[in-house]
């Protein structure tokens, strides 16, 4: 135990002795405003307009002349724990942690200075006496009353913690906001040290410290940082820490000046650098004030102690080891339990099983904590409150606009910036509370984070601006809606159109992808197609005419030159890779042949067509440009109402002949590939949708009614269902198309489709039903009241056809039940 | 319907095969004589004799914007008027 020539050897109180003519905290203290220490309240318990400058941080003497009786604390504390021990390894953790962080480069200094008893001792008295209090808060040992009080006069609100959590806090924690200021203050301060005989009060570098908590007005500083700092620390859940720390860790507080502060990098740039000369001239000071005297021994300690805050600020590296964290941890467990039984060796066995619980608890705690340094914790606050930040905060979040109009009392102390950083206060008042809003010390967190979140909104929205896109893939989620862009309730896009606009994007992306799709997928030419549909038409002429002369054919040509197993594909692949021959049915002449065709195809070969078509509905061109919804004057043009007219002679036709023949479990699986392939309510628009829909709905139907299902069959049905409700629902009515009735009688697939919905459905899927096409139910009747009577007969019937199914019948005045 | 009967299957395209695709679709045939015909094409044969229905005759003349237009149900081409067969782009 012998650093840099010491005698280890010698009584602790004469090293505490010594250093007694380092400093005078009398003087030192001197000029500084305490009342407008915003912080002291945390710190010292709410009595700073108390303290004045007398009071005693070793807790010797409660309150009086404490500064007069500066000798007895050191050597109370000295006498008391009198283990060396501990004292280095709370010390000795000083400067693992600092070598941590600020790299080995100053590490021989380190070395020397490691362990300065003078240091050692206070912090081992705190240790204990955080330990006694709350040994004494749970018994009541009159011998130590007294030492309680005066520790409670500086750490009631510490009661609860455990004394060394701040201790066991990794780095990141550990390093309390050091404000600018205070090294300022220091540098003022060396006029009035103390001549070296005076004794020294040992909780000096303390004492500054406290003083980070004055605002900066006045000395020059810009009032950025300070504010910054200590939010951030108490942003984090370990707010109380630092507090804790700083009295008996005064080095670290140099530290700060790294960290970036929200405002400007320049000023605070400055501000560093200013700190840091000021801090070499108090140095210098020091220096020579300490050498005057003619201890040796006690200024080299503090210079030593010095050059350890100040080293750090050149050397801007940080290297956290979790080792070291641990190694921390576990001494300072040591630690605890060693003074733990010191101290409490007098409690009953309950209570001392209590302590080591909340011990451990602790320790479970604590484990993780500080894992984030207050650099890492603004980096996500900002980010977070990037998600928040909006424009126009007025229009974009009007209801907490109006929230506030109706709870005035929110963010009325800062009127001026109210308008900028109303979200955040909101944010705040919701999130602040957690903190505990119930005392006094958590409403000055609360404001202290407060300031910090405005000054991140406004950073965060100069940015934003910049670049929007940086928000996506954020911490937290991505909200695309806004007040100004909600999100949208009905969207009714082909998936073909989605992936069409995905694929072009990957395009651009990423060319050789596409490269190597298009190279694994044949790509069709229209004239590729005709000439497939060529052949196939020549196929059936041939299967056709040999038939007229022998009666066994061979079909398989035909069936091959139909290449429906060519090339899979699904809705929204790339037009000119669709398998052929569904791009066959964009065709007139295929479809004319359809029905021929059919004739010579077996059912299973039916199956298969039928899948691939519904696979690919939206591929079809009757589907893919047949809605309303994709034309802006909402008309489907001429040739393309012509192709449908087609459709529906031909392939409906087919379609229906060859569900007749489908299984109920067939169908259902057509149902839900056509669910799964295409968008649905897109498809539900276009008439060949709705009325291939109709056809497997109805055909379900009768299968139902005649019975005979299987209870599997029945739930996977009632499954579907639901699957195919769910994408219609709230988008029924946008499957009549607008101005498609020129008063002549309307289609009436559209009411097939709902009848054969409705029939399917529960009760409560008629209800939504009738809820949502009431209106065009009405208009129907109004218009039909307009008609003659041969076409208003045709268009009443048309709407019975639906309402008959929920038992009810319509004329052109009023809707009946059905007798 | 298709007048001509595809026998051949081979892959390798014929000149006339282009043709053949056609079958169905609305085609433009220009012909002898400033005259233009625009319609479906129904069939045809190796001596670009072709059928049209809906088919519409232009006939352009000196002087004249606009060409005169005329309308057939159906209508035979002789071949050796064609001098030109298109896929109408529309």
């Amino acid at each position: 135990m012998s650093f840099f020539g010491f005698d280890p050897t010698g009584p602790p109180q004469s090293r505490g002795g010594q250093n007694e003519e380092a400093y005078d905290f009398e003087n030192t203290y001197n000029g500084l405003d305490e009342a407008d220490d915003a912080l002291n309240d945390e710190t010292f318990g709410g009595v700073s307009g108390d303290i004045g400058k007398d009071f005693d941080f070793g807790g010797v003497s409660s309150g009086a002349g404490a500064g007069a009786v500066p000798v007895a604390a050191p050597a109370a504390g000295a006498s008391k724990s009198g283990i060396s021990y501990a004292q280095a390894a709370s010390s000795t953790n000083d400067e693992d942690f600092m070598n941590d962080l600020w790299g080995t480069s100053n590490a021989p200094r380190n070395e020397e200075a490691s362990v300065p008893p003078v240091v050692s001792n206070p912090n081992e008295r705190k240790v204990l006496s955080l330990e006694e209090i709350e040994a004494q808060l749970t018994a009541i040992d009159p011998m130590q009353q007294q030492q309680q009080q005066q520790q409670m006069q500086f750490h009631p609100q510490y009661g609860v913690m455990p004394p060394r959590f701040g201790y066991m806090m990794p780095p990141g924690g550990m390093m309390a906001p050091p404000p600018p200021g205070q090294f300022q203050q220091f540098g003022n301060m060396p006029m009035q040290m103390p001549p070296m005989g005076l004794p020294l009060q040992q909780q000096q570098l303390p004492i500054p410290e406290q003083q980070q908590q004055i605002p900066p007005q006045g000395q020059g500083q810009p009032p950025v940082s300070i504010p910054t700092q200590v939010i951030k620390e108490q942003n984090s859940s370990q707010a109380r820490m630092p507090e804790n720390d700083i009295p008996s860790q005064p080095p670290r507080k140099v530290d700060l000046s790294q960290f970036p502060v929200l405002g400007s990098k320049d000023s605070q740039h400055q501000q560093h650098q200013q700190q840091h000369q000021q801090q070499q001239q108090f140095q210098e000071q020091l220096n020579l004030q300490s050498q005057e005297p003619h201890h040796h021994e006690i200024p080299q300690e503090l210079q030593q102690q010095q050059p350890l805050d100040q080293a750090p600020s050149h050397q801007h590296s940080h290297h956290h080891h979790p080792h070291h964290q641990q190694q921390q941890v576990q001494r300072q467990h040591q630690h605890q339990h060693h003074s733990f039984h010191q101290s409490h060796e007098d409690l009953t066995p309950e209570q001392q099983e209590k302590m080591a619980r909340r011990q451990e608890k602790v320790q479970r705690i604590v484990r993780y904590s500080g894992i984030m340094n207050p650099k890492d914790k603004d980096f996500v606050t900002r980010f977070q409150l990037s998600q928040i930040v909006t424009e126009d905060p007025y229009n974009e979040d009007f209801y907490a606009q109006v929230f506030k109009v109706i709870h005035p009392k929110v963010g009325n102390n800062n009127s001026q910036q109210q308008s900028n950083n109303s979200i955040a206060q909101a944010y705040l008042e919701q999130s602040g509370h957690r903190l505990g809003g119930r005392n006094k010390r958590a409403d000055v967190a609360l404001q202290r984070m407060q300031q910090q979140v405005q000054k991140a909104v406004t950073v965060a929205r100069e940015r934003s601006k910049n670049t929007p896109h940086v928000k996506e893939g954020a911490l937290g989620r991505f909200t695309s809606a806004s007040g100004k862009k909600p999100r949208q309730k009905l969207e009714i896009i082909s998936r073909a159109a989605q992936r069409e606009k995905e694929r072009a994007e990957k395009q651009t992306n990423n060319e050789e992808q596409t490269d190597v799709e298009s190279s694994r997928l044949k790509t069709y030419s229209r004239k590729d197609i005709l000439n497939i549909l060529e052949d196939i038409i020549g196929n059936l002429m041939n299967v056709e005419g040999e038939l007229r002369t022998q009666s066994d054919v061979d079909l398989d040509k035909l069936w091959e030159s139909l290449r429906v197993l060519e090339q899979p594909s699904s809705s929204g692949d790339n037009e000119s890779e669709v398998n052929p021959f569904i791009q066959c049915l964009s065709f007139n002449k295929c479809l004319k042949v359809l029905p021929r065709l059919f004739k010579f195809l077996n059912r299973e070969q039916i199956l298969t067509i039928v899948t691939l078509v519904m696979s690919n509905l939206e591929n079809l061109k009757v589907i893919k440009d047949g809605s309303y919804t994709t034309y802006n004057d909402k008309k489907v043009p001429e040739s393309i109402t012509k192709l449908v007219d087609t459709y529906s002679l031909t392939f409906s036709k087919v379609l229906m002949n060859a569900v007749q023949d489908f299984r109920f479990n067939e169908i259902i699986g057509l149902l839900v590939i056509l669910i799964e392939h295409n968008n649905v309510s897109f498809v539900s628009t276009t008439k060949i949708g709705l009325n291939i829909l109709t056809t497997f709905l109805s055909r379900a139907e009768l299968i139902r009614g005649e019975g005979g299902i299987s209870a599997t069959d029945l739930s996977e049905w009632s499954s579907c269902y639901d699957e195919l409700f769910t994408s219609l629902e709230s988008r029924i009515a946008a499957i009549f198309p607008p101005n498609s009735t020129d008063g002549s009688g309307e289609d009436p697939y559209i009411w097939q489709f709902l009848a054969t919905l409705s029939l399917g459905g529960k009760l409560s899927h008629q209800r939504i039903i009738v809820d949502e096409v009431r209106d065009e139910i009405f208009g129907v009747m109004n218009k039909a009241k307009l008609l003659d009577v041969y076409r208003k007969q045709q268009l009443l019937a048309n709407l019975n056809l639906y309402l008959v199914v929920m038992g009810l019948v319509a004329d052109e005045n009023e809707i009946k039940e059905l007798s | 319907m298709s007048a001509v009967q595809t026998e051949t299957k081979s892959q390798l395209l014929e000149p006339l095969d282009l043709i053949r695709f056609q079958l169905d679709e609305v085609v433009i045939v220009k012909l002898r004589g400033g005259r233009e015909m625009k319609g479906r094409l129904q069939g045809f044969d190796s001596h670009c004799n072709i059928v049209l229905s809906e088919a519409e005759e232009y006939i352009y003349s000196v002087g004249d914007e606009q060409p005169q237009t005329k309308k057939t149900e159906m209508v035979f081409v002789r071949g050796d008027s064609v001098i030109l067969i298109s896929p109408d782009s529309q």
